[in-house]
């Protein structure tokens, strides 16, 4: 069965805010990584917005450094599916609208034979967290106190125990906490 | 100049105390309690807002700390204890004092003053104040491998953004991940 994965960059004080963290190489290479271990990542409209414009703009034009530009191909190139009730229409290439039944369509996916599923929205990974069906988090531990921002897992209804399997440190005193469900 | 530390325990998510302060979620083991009690032998001086001091209080000094946690409850029993509070008259617990004021000018005052290290423990309010002010200097954030969805986020009311430098991670066997910081230069 294929597993479900939620990595997210977080501040020390649980904000997933993308402005403050350290986009460094090593954190883009980290995450290429992760998502040549996938086959599909998922996302909510909002990620979509966010993403779509920067990355695949890296993606065509290969303005970053070299890391940086792999990770934006690798994201490009992956199948991607977005859950949205409001989106009209997709333009990103290898990329999936659906409307509705995210819990049917992730039991579906995880039952079809591939690599891992990655999960890039806050508010999908919740809702995926309340049904029991991520399997592995990678929280990226940024060395910054936000203060404010987006609460991860906020109005979470039941607590989730989670079992840590791998720590890793990158040179920016990022540190990279891996677990999985218990 | 003396030290102002942090030592605190926090779900993955960023919340030091559930609802109604619940900890009920923390994972100490045998590893994480000796760590606690060689903290405690450094013989700092523990720092408290009146909330946490309240429920500190509650505890350590009985019978039933005794025996659940010999050793951490005489540490803590021992220690020379302070609380900053503005309603909190007098501290009953044995070696304690209350510092009223304002806490921030209190604490610059005490840091020039010579003496042992400070570790603030629990106590989000004022750890998010002298947080604030630069006072602190280093952080000791214990993560517990859980999520929970509602509570108070330590660093709570944070207006600027803190830039920390990772000095020190370290695993324990339950899952918890001790992760230290020092304010960045």
């Amino acid at each position: 069965m294929r597993k479900v994965i939620f990595a997210i960059n977080v501040t020390i004080d649980g904000y997933a805010d993308h402005t403050s963290v350290i986009a460094d190489d090593e954190l883009h290479g980290y995450f290429t990584g992760l998502l040549q271990n996938t086959d599909v990542e998922i996302f909510g409209r909002n990620t979509y917005n966010l993403m779509y414009p920067y990355w695949h703009n890296v993606a065509m034009n290969q303005s970053e450094t070299e890391v940086t530009n792999e990770f934006a191909r690798t994201f490009d190139s992956i199948p991607k599916i977005v859950f949205s009730t409001t989106l009209k229409s997709i333009e990103w290439n290898n990329t999936t609208l659906l409307r509705s039944n995210l819990q049917e369509e992730i039991v579906k996916l995880k039952q079809q034979p591939g690599k891992g599923i990655s999960i890039g929205s806050i508010s999908i990974a919740s809702q995926l967290t309340q049904l029991g069906l991520i399997d592995e988090y990678h929280f990226v531990v940024h060395p910054i106190v936000a203060g404010k921002e987006r609460r991860l897992f906020e109005r979470l209804e039941n607590s989730s125990q989670l079992e840590l399997i791998e720590t890793q440190k990158l040179s920016s005193g990022v540190v990279i906490l891996q677990y999985k469900k218990m | 100049m003396r030290k102002l530390n942090v030592f605190n325990f926090v779900t993955l998510n960023g919340f030091f105390e559930g609802p109604n302060h619940d900890i009920s979620w923390h994972r100490h083991g045998g590893e994480e309690n000796k760590y606690s009690d060689d903290s405690l032998q450094a013989e700092n001086i523990l720092l408290f807002g009146r909330k946490t001091y309240e429920m500190m209080y509650s505890f350590w000094p009985t019978p039933m700390a005794a025996e659940m946690f010999p050793e951490t409850s005489k540490g803590m029993n021992k220690s020379e204890k302070i609380v900053f509070s503005n309603s909190l008259k007098k501290a009953e617990w044995n070696n304690s004092k209350v510092i009223g004021g304002n806490s921030v000018e209190e604490m610059k005052r005490l840091k020039k003053t010579k003496g042992k290290d400070m570790v603030i423990l629990g106590s989000g309010s004022i750890v998010s104040l002298f947080a604030e002010a630069g006072l602190i200097d280093n952080f000791e954030i214990m993560i517990d491998p859980i999520v929970i969805g509602n509570g108070t986020p330590i660093f709570n009311g944070i207006q600027n953004k803190l830039d920390l430098k990772l000095t020190d991670t370290r695993t324990f066997k339950t899952g918890v991940v001790l992760l230290s910081y020092k304010p960045l230069e």
